[in-house]
């Protein structure tokens, strides 16, 4: 899975691109444990190019949203693709995660 | 109920990009909705999770098969695995509204499974090793009419799957399966058949051959017979609408399968490099004939999987090799447990020694034993032969020589003991030059016996000259009842002693000159003065220097004993 990210306001954006699968997850667990050990709780997840997640990628995603949570932060999610959404809704994730349809709307959220 | 499709992979965490794979075949196949196609894969693949986990918690990780069925309006897939069965008392049921820290315990896969599908069904065996299997059912939502018909962006997607494949690390038989899968499927065909290459033979042979998804034993063509040897040799598309109207087309296959061909698609697998590797045919376009679109998609399709099946290869032959240098790694570290752990140090003696396996394990060996006080067992031996069965050759005559000095046998009985332990002991024919000496660290003797080996070079410091040094003995491991002659020198303060094997002297330059034992005699006396060791060093350097660019082939072992001083009692009798 391809993932960027930038700094906007000391919150961290990162945009996905690919299967957030068991793969995915190992890498997505990486890119944001990497940024939370660097102190940055303040996170927002462009998802628009995801199309597939499973148990592994919702397990890493409620992981750091618990950790960033537990630091005054968040984790805030932008453009799920309606599989994905559903997917949510499945396992009960959706009334922990607050989805923004953009990400302008989801960094304004944090002030 | 209808066969669709099986997949047979190790439950390993790597292979759920091909169970995906294998479920977006099914799901093509049968023109499923994105939606259905999404849940089917997600609910596969946390089955699959749950099996590489649960039923094979440990490292050793069993197979899994996957079937897929279409029954009525369904979609079904089995999945069976030979491992621990799931205690249902254990499973938790997942609570929707249990705080998110409880949640991602566990439980999410079967949630998902459950709340996906439209039946579930699971059997488990009576004990371990016993099939479980783990039903799933959907309701097969098609995707809406005139998309059965691929277009070009679904076309473009088939392909970016077979080329997604190609980077993925997969067995190249799985791989050849799915290619298959996808070509049969992608083009609506009833059947196909991959023939790969063998170059060696001038044949192609038919490596998967889809029958309703099963494969059947091996064919084997010449490269220009029939039609897949045809497009093998010519790299041209073939398109033939009416087999039996073909005189290329050999109809024994239909006679003894009882299948019916009518319209054949092949295409040659040509790599970047413009190399037929293999041809793929597909039989029987389900709607008429293979049309000029086919051929393309085909050409195209082809192309690819020559890349994925060349990748998969290379993988499985770097695989093999990885596995292959860690064994020599670790046979290496044992074999080097067998040389002395240190370098012996006597006062008024110096030593010093270099072993350099070629590979990563050698057939060369040196020893200095303890005998007690003040003497000292020194050995050099270079085994028949190299790699791993010299390495294991020379465990068996360390073993054997230290057996007999520890019994304090003489030099000559060492060898001839040896001699017939390892004869009786082995049917290899293998054997092994050896020199033994026992050295008296007070008075300077050195009572030795010679089977084979190259004679030891000798420095007199008092006359600066080097002496050839051996006695009358053949290597050790040849013939039954064969006698080693006793010999004895004295080492007199300033001498240096030199054992080595021919990995040494026979080395060769870019002339393909040989070091020689002259070249060894002059460094010798050039570099008396040095420590042992930076001796040994200075020796080995030139060697390398002299051999320049030349690979090196033969293991290198040198034993440098120098006598530095008057030791205590060196004017001792001979012990």
């Amino acid at each position: 899975m391809n993932i960027s990210e930038r700094e906007q306001n000391g919150i961290i954006i990162f945009t996905l691109d690919g299967r957030v699968d068991s793969e995915g997850a190992v890498d997505l667990d990486l890119a944001l444990q990497t940024a939370v050990s660097e102190g940055k709780h303040k996170l927002v997840l462009e998802m628009a190019q995801v199309r597939y997640i499973n148990s592994a990628g919702l397990r890493t995603l409620a992981d750091i949203l618990t950790q960033v949570r537990a630091s005054q932060g968040d984790l805030k999610l932008v453009n799920l693709h309606p599989r994905v959404q559903r997917v949510f809704q499945i396992i009960g994730f959706d009334r922990f995660f607050s989805t923004y349809p953009t990400v302008e709307e989801a960094v304004a959220s944090f002030s | 109920m209808t066969f669709l499709g099986e997949l047979r992979v190790q439950a390993r965490q790597e292979n759920l990009r091909l169970i995906s794979h294998f479920v977006h075949g099914i799901g093509q196949r049968l023109s499923l909705s994105e939606r259905a196609l999404f849940d089917l894969e997600l609910a596969v693949e946390e089955a699959a999770t749950n099996i590489i986990h649960h039923a094979y918690p440990g490292e050793d990780k069993g197979q899994m098969l996957l079937t897929a069925h279409e029954v009525g309006d369904f979609v079904q897939i089995t999945l069976t695995d030979w491992g621990v069965p799931l205690d249902p008392s254990r499973v938790r049921p997942f609570d929707i509204n249990a705080p998110l820290e409880v949640r991602i315990k566990g439980g999410m896969g079967l949630h998902f499974i459950h709340s996906l599908m439209d039946a579930v069904e699971r059997t488990t065996g009576p004990g371990q090793g016993q099939p479980n299997t783990l039903k799933l059912v959907k309701l097969i939502e098609r995707a809406s009419p005139g998309q059965s018909a691929m277009t070009p962006a679904q076309e473009l997607s088939a392909m970016r799957t077979v080329s997604e494949v190609m980077t993925s690390n997969i067995k190249l038989d799985d791989l050849l399966r799915l290619i298959l899968n996808k070509l049969v499927t992608t083009i609506n065909a009833e059947r196909g058949t991959i023939y790969l290459v063998d170059e060696e033979r001038g044949e192609l042979w038919a490596r998967v051959l889809l029958e309703n998804g099963e494969p059947v034993p091996e064919i084997r063509l010449k490269i220009g017979e029939g039609i897949a040897g045809h497009v093998a040799a010519t790299g041209q598309i073939l398109n033939i609408a009416d087999a039996y109207a073909d005189p290329r087309f050999n109809p024994q296959f239909d006679q003894l399968s009882g299948f019916r061909t009518r319209s054949i698609l092949t295409a040659p697998m040509i790599n970047p490099q413009q190399k037929v590797i293999g041809v793929v045919q597909l039989l029987n376009k389900k709607d008429g004939p293979f049309t000029f679109r086919d051929e393309r998609l085909l050409t195209a399709m082809a192309a690819q999987a020559a890349i994925s099946i060349e990748n998969a290869r290379l993988y499985q032959q770097e695989i093999q090799q990885q596995l292959l240098n860690r064994e020599l790694e670790t046979a290496h570290s044992i074999q080097a447990s067998f040389l002395p752990d240190r370098i012996p140090s006597h006062a008024g003696w110096d030593f010093g020694a270099f072993w350099c396996p070629i590979r990563s394990v050698a057939g060369d060996f040196y020893d200095f034993y303890p005998l007690g006080p003040g003497r000292l067992g020194v050995v050099i031996a270079d085994v028949s032969g190299k790699g791993i069965p010299a390495a294991l050759f020379m465990a068996l005559s360390v073993t054997v020589l230290r057996y007999g000095m520890s019994l304090d046998l003489p030099p000559d009985q060492v060898l001839r003991q040896a001699n017939e332990m390892i004869i009786s002991e082995q049917r290899s024919r293998m054997f092994a030059t050896t020199f033994v000496g026992y050295l008296s660290l007070r008075s300077g003797e050195l009572r030795y016996a010679c089977g084979g080996h190259n004679p030891a070079l000798w420095y007199h410091a008092a006359e600066g000259t080097v002496d050839y040094v051996t006695a009358q003995g053949v290597a050790v491991g040849i013939f039954k009842g064969a006698d080693f002659d006793l010999a004895r020198l004295r080492l007199q303060p300033g001498d240096v002693f030199v054992l080595y094997t021919d990995g040494i002297t026979e080395v060769l330059n870019q002339d393909e000159e040989e070091f020689g034992e002259e070249r060894l005699e002059k460094l010798i006396q050039q570099h008396h003065a040095l420590p042992a060791q930076a001796l040994a060093e200075r020796i080995l350097e030139a060697v390398n220097t002299f051999a320049g660019a030349q690979e090196l082939f033969d293991d290198a072992t040198l034993v440098v004993i120098k006598r530095t001083g008057e030791s205590a009692g060196a004017e001792a009798p001979p012990s």
